[in-house]
């Protein structure tokens, strides 16, 4: 048998595995309700956050003045504010904003949460320090902590990115400690030791991966902090700047006309109520697929 | 050997059981038609790999998988009750207290924040209407029986603070709390050294012989069988496929898979320089269940036939069983028995 | 018989080994030290496989990983080829790794859950640079064959197998990069009777093919017997025991020896057998007994026990025995 021949099989072999594969995993996916749910939810939040400004083409800080207060009708489904600006658009232009912050932050706390994480729990001196950093963070109210970086760091929408992350970035360095300590144990990594890998191949190919299942759950948790933290800075000042439509800053302006004008809380509260139960729902559902999948023993 | 004076009345008696679980990938039947009695006073063997539905047998006879999940027919008579057919509180006096069981890991079948006084006594309080002194006086009694020493000292201790051996110790006076009739023992001795299952099973044998208790003893080491049962079960794949008194067993055995499990044994005066007896293959999956004889694909002796329809399980001589189209045959035909 | 028996230096010899886990008090000081492995030594021939057997706590595990370097020695030395195992620095002991390789107990958990099969094998490869990529994966076809797996096992993912062939992969991973020494760390207790008879032969087979040379480390003293040529039998962190497999079997000299082989279950109908039952239980490696560790359990225990460790001594060629009866 040449080598070339080999080959040959081994990619038939490949693509018809993957096939089976690919198959087993669908099927997982589709009986998983909280997983298909969430995910609808998320998509068509992140559809509209991305294309809905480009299909709107309507300033969401054009004023309308002589039509205040105008209640939901067809020509504005979600009523319009005190200054006659349309809550629909600007809600769908928040989306832009609020979502894009909960993405924002999700990745970069995972990712400085992930090497926090797996160094903590590969050297003992490291684990001593960060935690002791990361104790401190969490044992402020992740709310108030926000907003003393805000007011140190300015308002802005990157400021807030920051912030956010900042508070966020200890939850999940703690989730992949507690994976990659108990990873650490394992007989495969010392059978890799064993074999004569560095602590920086075990470190990055074998325990950071099988962390990654945790991870994104929890993630996806951050996803939905990170917007009602943002939601609760904007609302009470601290967030991104007036007029800008963050779902935060919309709350914020229909606070004092409730009694006047309830669609100006009401719509943005449900959209952010819709997201995070969307983002739960995904969270929830991505756990229990990762879970039986990974290593578990077939007896 | 162990065994006491045996009565022609069975106590225990499972009349094709079968249990089946609900799965991701489809039904499955870990117990497919499984029948044997118990007798007083004997220790019957159930004996088989893993995936042979030895463990579900035992937790299916108690009813301890969770009725949602798992789907139970057939018939387990005790004592003139159907078991299978119980109502849950019914059940829960059955369970510890006419048939108890023990179980492999003693270390995670004992809570490790309640004393192992406390443990035995609860085993006792659950179903026998003494107050706390006479229970904490029977856990002495108990912890004597099965040769705990300084008995009074142990009682206070946890279970982190004993050994292995003295853990499954405590997890069979447990089950002796209440003398029941029948004990169900699964894989009692894996986890312990082999000089502490010496210890452990001729306690066992002492304990059957002087309580007259039926002992179902699940195991997948055929040496123990030897030494300890009277009766023997074979299981394969969910069924039985054989089923004899230990002599006959080890003198004569009639199935293939007993045979092949016989030889594939590293016995201690095997010759060194010849390979290992194999049987062929791996157990399949319960999903991928071979058509015909399950043993067939792996069974050297295998025809068309039993690939294509399943043997029932025939007598051959006095007590002995096997679920073979060629059994008569193989075992004339004699391979290197074991004598 | 191995046609190694001129050669006069032994592949591994291990010279009074110890490995001590130190309990930390609450200032980080050592206030115990757990003597898993307590003055071990022993000689290890080019092709032959010397077994260690004994029960939980005697620490043939430990001495196993120690000997490897996976577990950093308290004292003594590992002379493998001449050199001291214990006294390489870190390039040289990732060079060394080529040459020595461990089999695991547990298929379950010895493998990476995440990668497939491919990926795991190649990987001792891509460690030490060896081979082209094409190279390596030829050469993991070729080893997926001889352990008796398939060529489209290559993309599995581990929990797509059985115990019995996970197993199979454990030991084609410690082929790949063609080792001398194979340490076998309970290769078959995870796995089904009739799947153990399945691995020892290949093991043995592989042996015979590759010229390997193994440290086969056990509690089945029966599967031990099998595959070893020479056995050492371990108690609480000492050798109490070593000689060739035919002699150990027909006449054990050490109490603990007896008793061991007197405990061992048998599947056949025999006439009363003189099982020798210890009294008492293990004592904690924490607080080993003074003198000869095994003399609060020893049925023939003299007052000399107590007090004076045995010196090992040789009884008959390559019998050697820590007792003081002799």
């Amino acid at each position: 048998m040449t080598i070339s021949s080999e080959n040959i099989d081994l990619h038939a072999v490949k693509s018809a595995l993957k096939k089976e594969q690919n198959k087993i995993l669908f099927r997982q996916i589709m009986t998983n309700g909280s997983l298909v749910v969430g995910f609808v939810i998320i998509a068509f939040l992140m559809l509209v956050a991305l294309f809905g400004p480009l299909l709107i083409a309507h300033d969401p800080n054009t004023m309308d003045v002589l039509n205040r207060f105008a209640a939901p009708s067809a020509d504005h489904w979600f009523g319009t504010d005190n200054l006659g600006r349309d809550v629909l658009v600007r809600v769908i232009y928040g989306a832009r904003i609020s979502m894009g912050i909960g993405v924002a932050v999700a990745i970069i706390a995972s990712m400085a949460g992930l090497i926090v994480g797996i160094y903590s729990s590969y050297y003992k001196w490291l684990d001593h320090l960060l935690m002791r950093i990361s104790d401190g963070i969490m044992a402020f109210p992740g709310l108030l902590l926000a907003l003393a970086l805000m007011a140190a760091l300015g308002g802005r929408a990157s400021n807030v990115v920051i912030a956010v992350s900042i508070v966020a970035t200890p939850y999940i360095a703690r989730v992949v400690r507690s994976e990659a300590l108990a990873l650490k144990e394992q007989t495969f990594v010392e059978a890799t030791r064993a074999l004569g890998a560095s602590d920086t191949r075990i470190i990055w190919r074998h325990i950071a991966p099988n962390t990654l299942s945790s991870l994104i759950v929890q993630a996806t948790f951050i996803f939905a902090e990170a917007i009602i933290v943002e939601a609760a800075l904007s609302f009470l000042g601290a967030g991104i700047p007036p007029p800008a439509p963050s779902w935060g800053n919309i709350l914020s302006d229909g606070k004092t006309y409730i009694y006047k004008a309830w669609w100006m809380t009401f719509f943005p509260g449900m959209t952010i109520t819709l997201a995070i139960i969307g983002l739960n729902l995904f969270g929830d559902g991505l756990r229990d697929l990762l879970d039986p999948h990974s290593s578990k023993a077939t007896k | 050997m162990g065994g006491a004076t045996m009565d022609k009345e069975p106590i225990l008696e499972v009349k094709e059981l079968k249990t089946s679980f609900r799965t991701e990938r489809g039904k499955v039947t870990a117990v497919d038609g499984v029948s044997f009695d118990v007798f007083k006073g004997e220790i019957l063997g159930v004996v088989g790999e893993s995936g042979c539905g030895k463990s579900a047998t035992a937790q299916s006879i108690l009813r301890l998988y969770d009725e949602k999940q798992a789907i139970h027919e057939g018939e387990i008579c005790f004592e003139g009750k159907e078991l299978l057919s119980l109502r849950p509180s019914e059940m829960d006096k059955v369970r510890g207290n006419d048939i108890s069981m023990i179980f492999q890991d003693p270390l995670s079948s004992l809570n490790p924040v309640f004393t192992i006084g406390n443990q035995i006594a609860e085993a006792i309080l659950i179903h026998k209407n003494v107050s706390k002194r006479e229970a904490y006086a029977r856990v002495l009694e108990l912890l004597r029986l099965t040769g705990i020493p300084a008995p009074e000292k142990r009682i206070h201790e946890y279970p982190h603070e004993l050994s292995g051996g003295m853990r499954q110790r405590v997890m069979i006076a447990m089950a002796l709390a209440c003398e029941s009739k029948v004990m169900i023992a699964d894989e009692p001795t894996t986890a312990l050294d082999v000089t502490i299952q010496a210890q452990i099973m001729s306690m066992i044998v002492e304990l059957n012989q002087k309580l007259d208790m039926g002992v179902i003893l699940i195991t997948h080491d055929l040496g123990v069988v030897a030494e300890v049962c009277t009766r023997v079960v074979v299981m394969y794949l969910g069924q039985i496929v054989e089923e004899a008194d230990v002599k006959s067993l080890f003198t004569r055995p009639l199935h293939p898979y007993t045979q092949g499990l016989m030889k594939s044994i590293a016995q201690l005066d095997c010759d060194r320089s010849q390979p290992l007896h194999v049987i062929k293959g791996t157990v399949p999956s319960l999903h991928q269940i071979p058509e015909g004889c399950r043993f067939a694909p792996r069974c050297p002796f295998a025809d068309d036939l039993c690939r294509s329809k399943m043997p029932p399980l025939e007598q051959y001589g006095t007590g002995q069983k096997a679920r073979c189209w060629h059994a008569a045959t193989i075992s004339e035909e004699g391979e290197a028995i074991r004598a | 018989m191995p046609e190694h028996l001129n050669e006069a230096r032994p592949l591994l010899d291990v010279k009074g080994v110890k490995k001590y886990f130190p309990v930390r008090g609450a200032l980080g000081n050592t206030v115990q030290e757990v003597k898993a492995v307590n003055d071990v030594s022993f000689k290890l021939n080019r092709g032959e496989t010397f077994g260690i057997v004994g029960e939980s706590g005697c620490g043939k595990s430990t001495l196993g990983r120690t000997i490897l370097r996976l577990t950093e020695p308290t004292a003594g030395q590992a002379i493998f080829e001449g050199t001291d195992i214990f006294a390489m620095n870190p390039s040289a002991l990732q060079t060394l790794r080529q040459d020595m390789q461990m089999v695991f107990q547990d298929p379950y958990s010895s493998l990476n859950p995440r990668k497939r099969i491919g990926a795991i094998l190649e990987e001792p490869l891509n460690i030490h640079n060896i081979g082209t990529p094409r190279e390596r994966t030829e050469k993991v076809l070729k080893i997926l064959d001889t352990v008796g797996l398939q060529t489209d096992h290559y993309y599995r993912y581990p929990h797509e197998f059985s115990g019995g062939q996970r197993q199979r992969i454990g030991i084609a991973r410690a082929l790949m990069v063609d080792p001398k020494l194979v340490v076998c760390d309970e290769p078959v207790s995870a796995l089904d009777v009739s799947i153990q008879s399945q691995i020892m032969n290949l093991l043995k087979k592989l042996q015979r093919e590759l010229q390997l040379t193994y440290l086969f480390i056990a509690h089945d003293i029966s599967v031990v017997r099998y595959i070893s040529d020479r056995v050492g039998v371990m108690y609480l962190g000492q050798m109490v025991e070593q000689a060739p497999t035919d002699a150990m079997f027909a006449d054990p000299r050490h109490p603990y020896t007896r008793a061991l082989l007197s405990s061992v279950p048998e599947p056949k109908l025999d006439t009363k057998r003189e099982r020798i039952v210890l009294r008492g239980e293990l004592p904690s490696p924490l607080n080993p007994p003074s003198g000869c560790v095994f003399h609060t359990r020893c049925p023939m225990a003299k007052p000399e026990c107590k007090k004076v460790v045995p010196v090992n001594k040789e009884l008959s060629v390559g019998h050697f025995v820590s007792c003081h009866l002799y």
